[in-house]
């Protein structure tokens, strides 16, 4: 037998698998069934205060090594989120991350306090999203790469919450490290690392982008170095937990995940690839190689590779 | 060495491939079916991405899978664009997406709402195929919007048409008159694809009367392979988990027949 329990913030996951941002999650049905078929914490899909309808198809394209996304941050806004909320939260026994995006620290804290009604256990700064724009968001990709602003929007929700804190960070950066640790210093009480790497697809016959927006967030196997790197880079920079997530298609991947660094993982390409299921796959996966190679608990994977 | 990680597992791509368009007929004042050069090899019930570049890209129910066809109805930015394609022209397809309708029994009954005949007609050739029965209704609010009489009829079903007008037909719904052909006949298994309202209250009369009853139960989708979570009716996503489903599954879906949601995921009243 080995534990595969983990730890956020004092709340308590049955496994380490979280179900990543964006995947799913657009109401309580969705985020129960994914609970009830694994996962140990599961991430709404981010609202912002208003909502938005997000962008014309095709929004998701995919293939054996990657998937590319530019759904536009579609959502109802906070208000419906908070309801959906208060109903996953009499359903299930899962860790609820609530994300959140906007466009301003002072927006940030709005949407943070308004989310809070809902009670999610975490609450996620989507500071990171590769492709949002449109009227008022012209700007939202400073967040990405700002440590002053990722700060400065961190101690903004801090004080709109009692709710713990995770800033959602970028690999398209030339080192996340510091942002992890402008986010730390801020009150941060955790990071998720890393979301989409910006990316496009191009058909030759159509000669054209395929994704409406043109550009998109790339997930899936074909990142996982990418979100290896950031997750151990910022493991050795900063205290506070981190959920890896990038390309966990399978228990290894997880493993290796928590070696850079990571206190749980995220999870959500997965789910294309294997179906709901890809949760208890992982987790079943990971048992079996921890009992085969000597570790009684996931506990102690975290950070090993860090020697 | 597996060629990747992913290399063990079952999933659909999506990635649009071009098919060129060959044959457009016209089906009445507005449902186009499109005839490809292109076969794919797909399932009644289930639907492809069709990708105008510029526009957008919609899920369509597939009518014949060999060559691929479509039928469809100009009624949004995007069919209307679609409905000015010519012969000649290439689109973007990807796909087979979704559930299918299989054949359950040897007399069964095919209710069609609007365009959603379209692949009740691939079910009724999949029935004539396997020497099943098929009774089919084609429910309209009007004549004019009554659709797939003839390719029906060509599959061997025994056409039944109603109207909400009478203008053709039965006077009244599609589950009026289906109610009266359950109780003249015994049918093994009825299938649907249409408007919810209609499918919802059809499924409650399968249940009243024990046949089992598959509905293809759709809406607003964006990924197609069952992850943005748009097209979720209680958790079960209609891309992914459907658009066919037993219609036990949705009985107990409390936005079932009731509600849907918009582009941002927001619930509209049926």
């Amino acid at each position: 037998m080995v534990l595969l329990e983990t730890n956020l913030c004092g709340h308590k996951l049955s496994n380490p698998t979280v179900l990543a941002s964006g995947f799913l999650g657009l109401d309580w049905a969705s985020l129960d069934r994914v609970a009830k078929s694994g996962a140990g914490a599961v991430t709404t899909k981010s609202c912002n205060l208003e909502g938005r309808e997000g962008y014309n198809n095709p929004t998701v394209l995919a293939n054996e090594d990657f998937m590319l996304n530019a759904i536009g941050l579609a959502n109802a806004g906070v208000e419906n989120e908070i309801e959906e909320l208060k109903i996953l939260r009499k359903k299930t026994k899962a860790v609820i991350i609530g994300s959140v995006f906007e466009n301003s620290p002072e927006r940030f804290g709005e949407v943070v306090n308004r989310i809070s009604k809902g009670s999610p256990h975490l609450i996620e700064l989507d500071l990171s999203c590769p492709h949002l724009g449109g009227k008022g968001f012209e700007k939202y990709h400073d967040f990405a790469s700002d440590p002053v602003l990722i700060g400065e929007t961190v101690r903004v929700a801090k004080k709109n919450t009692k709710i713990p804190i995770f800033a959602k960070l970028s690999p398209n950066v030339p080192n996340i490290a510091d942002l992890a640790v402008a986010a730390q210093k801020a009150g941060a009480d955790g990071i998720t690392a890393i979301n989409t790497t910006g990316g496009m697809m191009i058909s030759a016959e159509f000669k054209r982008p395929i994704i409406h927006n043109k550009f998109g967030g790339v997930s899936g196997p074909a990142i996982k170095p990418i979100a290896l790197k950031c997750v151990y880079q910022c493991y050795g920079a900063v205290k506070i937990p981190i959920i890896g997530t990038g390309g966990i298609t399978n228990g290894l991947d997880a493993i290796e995940m928590m070696m850079a660094g990571a206190t749980a993982v995220g999870v959500g390409t997965a789910t294309y690839y294997r179906g709901i299921g890809a949760f208890k796959d992982i987790c079943r996966e990971m048992e079996i190689w921890m009992e085969k190679n000597g570790y009684n608990s996931v506990k102690e994977l975290i950070g090993a590779a860090h020697g | 060495m597996e060629k990747s990680v992913t290399s063990g597992y079952k999933f659909p791509l999506k990635i649009p491939i071009p098919f060129t368009i060959s044959k457009i007929e016209k089906e009445n004042y507005r449902v186009k079916t499109f005839f490809f050069k292109e076969s794919l090899p797909s399932l009644p019930g289930q639907f492809v991405m069709i990708w105008l570049p510029g526009v957008d890209e919609k899920p369509m129910s597939i009518n014949y899978g060999n060559p691929l066809s479509i039928s469809f109805a100009a009624v949004g930015n995007f069919s209307n664009a679609l409905s000015n394609c010519k012969v000649g022209d290439k689109v973007g397809v990807s796909g087979p997406y979704g559930t299918a309708f299989g054949l359950n029994g040897k007399n069964i009954l095919l209710v069609g709402g609007g365009y959603g005949v379209v692949p009740l007609r691939f079910l009724a050739q999949n029935a004539k195929k396997n020497g099943v029965k098929c009774t089919a209704i084609v429910g309209a609010k009007n004549e004019k919007d009554l659709l797939f009489e003839k390719r029906l009829e060509n599959e061997g079903c025994d056409v039944h048409l109603s109207t909400d007008d009478g203008s053709k037909g039965f006077k009244g719904t599609a589950v009026q008159l289906a109610k009266q052909l359950i109780s003249k006949q015994k049918f093994d298994a009825i299938y649907s694809c249409g408007p919810e309202k209609m499918m919802f209250y059809l499924s409650k009369l399968a249940q009243k009367r024990k046949i089992p009853c598959f509905v293809s139960a759709e809406r607003f989708m964006k990924c197609g392979i069952g992850i943005c979570g748009a097209c979720t009716i209680g958790g079960l996503m209609s891309c992914r988990d459907g658009p066919v489903m037993d219609s036990r599954l949705l009985e107990n879906i409390e936005d079932w027949g009731k509600f849907h949601r918009g582009k941002g995921g927001r619930k509209v009243k049926w």
